[in-house]
C-alpha cells in the first residue's frame, strides 16, 4: 500500500484527533515501518489495519466508521493531490466510472506496484449507478467513504442515496454499492 | 504539541526522508537502466527495419501488401518499376486492378484455396498470369499469393515478377531450334538432291542417246520403207510376186504401218523432249544446292534466278504466275552461288505467301527483274500481295519477325538473306511496299567490271567495307 493512504491517515488522525493521540497509536502499533512514512513509498498494508484498530481502542469508535471516515477525508485529499483527474462540471456518475477505467489507470502508471482494487460500474436505470468494489484488501469501508467523499466534492451528498450490499459474506472483499439519485 | 512527541515526529520525517531518498535513487537508477535497455531494443529494432526495409525495396520481386479488400498498403521499388507506377499512387490501388480480367479470377481463386483456420496460408505454387503496365498493355508474369492475419486484421501479400524476358528468351530458343532443325533438314535434303541429281544423270545420259539414236535409226527404215513401197506398187504394175505382195499388205495393214510412219517419229520427239525437261530440272537442283561452295564465284545472276524459280515452282505455282523481265547485258556477279540462291529462294516464298495471305480469285504475280548500272546489279523481285503494315516495317529484318504462324514462318528469312547480302557480298536489300497492293524486294550487288578481274573486284569490296 502506497505510502501517501498512511501519511494521509496520519493527518486526519492529527487533525480529527490529536497528535498525542497520533504517536500513541505509531507507538502501541509495533511498526516494520516504526510508522516513518513517505508518500512514495510501499509499506505492509496490515500496517493500517493495526493503526485503525489501535485507534478505535484510543477512541472508542468503531473500526468501520472510522475507516469510512478516512475514505472521505482521503477523497478530498486525493483531490487537492491531483486536482487534474477531476472535472467540477463532470456529472458525479460520468466520474465514479471513470475510476476504473482512468483514474486507477493513470495511478498505476505513477505507481507500477499501487495495490489497486477493482471498480466495476453499470447503469441498470435512469438516475442509478451500481458500483461494485473488489479487493482482497477487504477495504469496502474505504471505498464507502470514498464514496461519500466523492458525493460531498460534487454537492449531491443528500441528492443520492446510497444501498450497500455484501457480496462476500461480510468480508469486505466483494461489495455492491447502489447508487441512486432522488428524483 | 510536547516536545517528547516533536522529537518523534522529526525522527519520523527525517527517516521518511531518507527512505524517499533512497527510493528516488533507486527510481532514477532504474529509469537509466530501462532508458538503456530501451535504447538499445529501439536502436536494434531500428536496425532490423532498415534491413526489412532493404531487402523489400532492393528485391528483385514485386513485392505488395495488402489489407483484406486488396487495397494496397506497401508496394516496393521493384512493384513500382514493373507496374510503371509511382508507391504513392499503387497504395491505395486495388491489387486485382493490376491484373488482366481472366488473370483476376485466377487469382482470387488462389485466395479463396486459403485455409481459414490457419492465420498463415502461403497458396500454392507460383501461377503464371498477365499484369497491367500503367497504360494497359498487357505483359506475362507469375504470382504467389499469401493470406495472413496480423493484429486481427487479414492481410494478402503478392509476391510476382515480371517474366517478359523469360518468355521472350523461351521463344526465341524455340524458334532458334526448330530453325536448326529446318536448316539441318535442308542440308540433309540438298546433299541427297544433288546426290540423286549425279546419279540420274548417268542413265538420263543413255536415254537420252538411245532416244535420238531411235529417231535417226527410225528416219533411216522410212527411208528403206520408201523404198519396199516403190518396189510393191513395181510388182503390181507387172502383176507378179501376188502371193508375196499380199502378205507384205496384209502384214503391214496388221502392224498399222501408215500410223506408226507417223506417230513414231512424235513419240520420239516427246520422249526427248521429256528428257530435255529431266535433265534441266536435275541440272538446276545441281545448281542450287552447290553442295560445298564457300567461295566467291562470278555467276549469271539471270541463270540462277530461273534455276530458283524451278526448284520453287512448287511454292507458288497455286497462288501466282511467275514473269521474268532479265538484263540480256548482265554482268557476270561474283558471290556465294548458294547464298544468293537462298536470298532468291526466300524473297519467292516470301512474296508467295504475302499473295496467299491476301486471298482472292486470282492468281496473283511475281515479276522478277534483272538490271545493270554502275558496276552495280540489281534483282527486283515484286508482288502482288498483302504489302506490309507501317507498324512492321522497321522490324522485318529482326531476325525471328514474323507475322506468320509457327511451323510457316520463323522470322529468319529475311534476317538471313539481309545479314548474306549486306555482310557477305557488301551489297543492299531494300524494299517498297503498299498495303493490299504489294511489294517490291530489291537486292543490289557489285558486279565483276568488264575490264576488272575477279581478285580486283574484291579488293574494292573489302575498300568498301
Ligand atoms: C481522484 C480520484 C482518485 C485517485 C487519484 C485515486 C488514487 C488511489 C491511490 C493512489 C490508491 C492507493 C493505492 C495503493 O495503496 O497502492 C487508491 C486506492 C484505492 N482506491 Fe482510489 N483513487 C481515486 C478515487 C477513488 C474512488 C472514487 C474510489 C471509490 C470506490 C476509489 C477506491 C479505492 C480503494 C477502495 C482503494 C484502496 C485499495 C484497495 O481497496 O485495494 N478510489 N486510489
Ligand atoms: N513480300 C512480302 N510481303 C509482305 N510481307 C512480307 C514480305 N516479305 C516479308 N514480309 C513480312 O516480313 C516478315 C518477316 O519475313 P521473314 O524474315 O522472311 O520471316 P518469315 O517469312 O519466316 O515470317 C514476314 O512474317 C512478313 O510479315
Ligand atoms: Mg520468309
Amino acid at each position: 500500500m502506497k505510502g501517501v493512504v498512511f501519511t494521509e491517515f496520519l493527518e486526519m488522525v492529527d487533525d480529527k484527533f490529536s497528535p498525542e493521540i497520533t504517536e500513541r497509536i505509531i507507538d502501541n502499533a509495533d511498526l516494520a515501518s516504526n510508522g516513518a512514512y513517505t508518500a512514495v513509498g510501499t509499506y505492509d498494508h496490515t500496517e493500517l489495519v493495526k493503526l485503525v484498530i489501535n485507534l478505535a481502542a484510543e477512541t472508542g469508535a468503531e473500526v468501520p466508521d472510522l475507516v469510512r471516515t478516512f475514505g472521505e477525508h482521503f477523497f478530498h485529499r486525493l483531490v487537492a493531490i491531483y486536482p487534474h483527474f477531476v472535472d467540477d462540471d463532470q456529472d458525479v456518475f460520468a466520474f465514479l466510472e471513470s475510476v476504473e477505467n482512468y483514474i486507477h489507470i493513470e495511478v498505476r502508471k505513477l505507481y507500477p506496484d499501487a495495490d489497486l482494487p477493482s471498480v466495476k460500474t453499470e447503469r441498470p436505470g435512469d438516475g442509478q449507478l451500481i458500483l461494485t468494489y473488489e479487493s482482497k484488501r477487504c477495504l469496502a469501508d474505504a471505498a464507502h467513504g470514498l464514496i461519500l467523499g466523492c458525493l460531498d466534492h460534487f454537492k449531491v451528498k443528500d441528492k443520492v442515496s446510497i444501498d450497500r450490499k455484501d457480496e462476500s459474506e461480510g468480508k469486505g472483499s466483494r461489495v455492491r454499492f447502489n447508487l441512486s439519485k432522488a428524483a | 504539541m510536547d516536545i517528547g512527541t516533536l522529537e518523534k515526529r522529526l525522527a519520523r520525517e527525517k527517516a521518511a526522508r531518507s527512505e524517499a531518498e533512497a527510493l528516488l535513487e533507486a527510481k532514477s537508477r532504474e529509469l537509466y537502466l530501462s532508458n538503456k535497455e530501451l535504447l538499445k531494443a529501439s536502436q536494434t529494432l531500428i536496425g532490423q527495419s532498415q534491413q526489412l526495409n532493404a531487402i523489400f525495396d532492393q528485391a528483385l520481386t514485386v513485392i505488395l501488401l495488402a489489407d483484406g479488400d486488396g487495397t494496397i498498403q506497401r508496394a516496393n521499388r521493384s512493384a513500382e518499376m514493373t507496374f510503371g507506377r509511382e508507391a504513392g499512387e499503387l497504395k491505395s490501388t486495388n491489387l486485382y486492378d493490376l491484373l488482366d480480367q481472366n488473370s483476376r479470377e485466377a487469382a482470387a481463386e488462389m485466395e479463396r484455396r486459403r485455409d481459414p483456420a490457419k492465420k498463415f496460408t502461403a497458396v500454392g505454387n507460383m501461377q503464371e498470369m498477365v499484369g497491367l503496365r500503367a497504360d494497359g498493355t498487357p505483359f506475362p508474369l507469375e504470382l504467389a499469393v499469401s493470406v495472413f492475419e496480423l493484429e486481427g486484421k487479414r492481410h494478402g501479400v503478392w509476391i510476382t515478377r515480371d517474366i517478359t524476358a523469360r518468355k521472350e528468351a523461351q521463344e526465341k530458343q524455340l524458334r532458334l531450334e526448330q530453325e536448326l532443325r529446318q536448316s539441318q533438314k535442308l542440308e540433309s535434303l540438298g546433299t541427297l538432291a544433288s546426290g540423286i541429281a549425279h546419279e540420274i544423270n548417268t542413265p538420263i545420259q543413255y536415254i537420252n542417246d538411245n532416244a535420238h539414236f531411235l529417231k535417226e535409226s527410225f528416219a533411216d527404215l522410212m527411208s528403206v520403207l520408201q523404198a519396199y513401197d516403190v518396189l510393191l506398187q513395181k510388182a503390181d504394175a507387172h502383176d507378179q510376186f501376188k502371193e508375196q505382195t499380199g502378205a507384205v499388205r496384209a502384214n503391214a495393214e496388221a502392224a498399222d504401218v501408215d500410223f506408226l510412219k507417223e506417230e513414231i517419229p512424235s513419240s520420239i520427239e516427246q520422249t526427248l523432249d521429256g528428257i530435255e525437261r529431266i535433265s534441266k530440272i536435275v541440272t538446276a537442283v545441281k545448281e542450287f544446292s552447290h553442295p560445298g561452295t564457300t567461295e566467291m564465284t562470278a555467276i549469271d545472276l539471270n541463270q540462277a534466278i530461273e534455276t530458283t524459280l524451278s526448284v520453287t515452282r512448287n511454292e507458288w505455282k497455286y497462288v501466282a504466275e511467275t514473269t521474268t523481265d532479265f538484263d540480256a547485258d548482265l554482268p557476270m556477279v561474283p558471290c556465294l552461288p548458294g547464298d544468293i540462291n537462298q536470298v532468291i529462294m526466300n524473297l519467292i516464298v516470301n512474296a508467295a505467301h504475302a499473295i496467299e495471305s491476301k486471298g482472292g480469285e486470282n492468281l496473283g504475280k511475281i515479276a522478277i527483274k534483272t538490271s545493270h548500272a554502275d558496276g552495280q546489279v540489281s534483282v527486283s523481285i515484286t508482288d502482288s500481295g498483302c504489302g506490309i503494315p507501317e507498324a512492321n516495317r522497321g522490324q522485318i529484318f529482326d531476325p525471328f519477325f514474323t507475322t506468320k504462324e509457327v511451323g510457316k514462318g520463323t522470322g529468319q528469312g529475311l534476317s538471313i538473306a539481309f545479314n548474306i547480302v549486306a555482310q557477305k557480298h557488301d551489297g543492299t536489300l531494300s524494299f517498297t511496299t503498299e498495303e493490299g497492293v504489294g511489294t517490291t524486294f530489291t537486292i543490289t550487288l557489285p558486279a565483276v567490271q568488264a575490264s576488272g578481274v575477279k581478285a580486283e573486284t574484291e579488293a574494292e569490296t573489302k575498300e568498301a567495307v
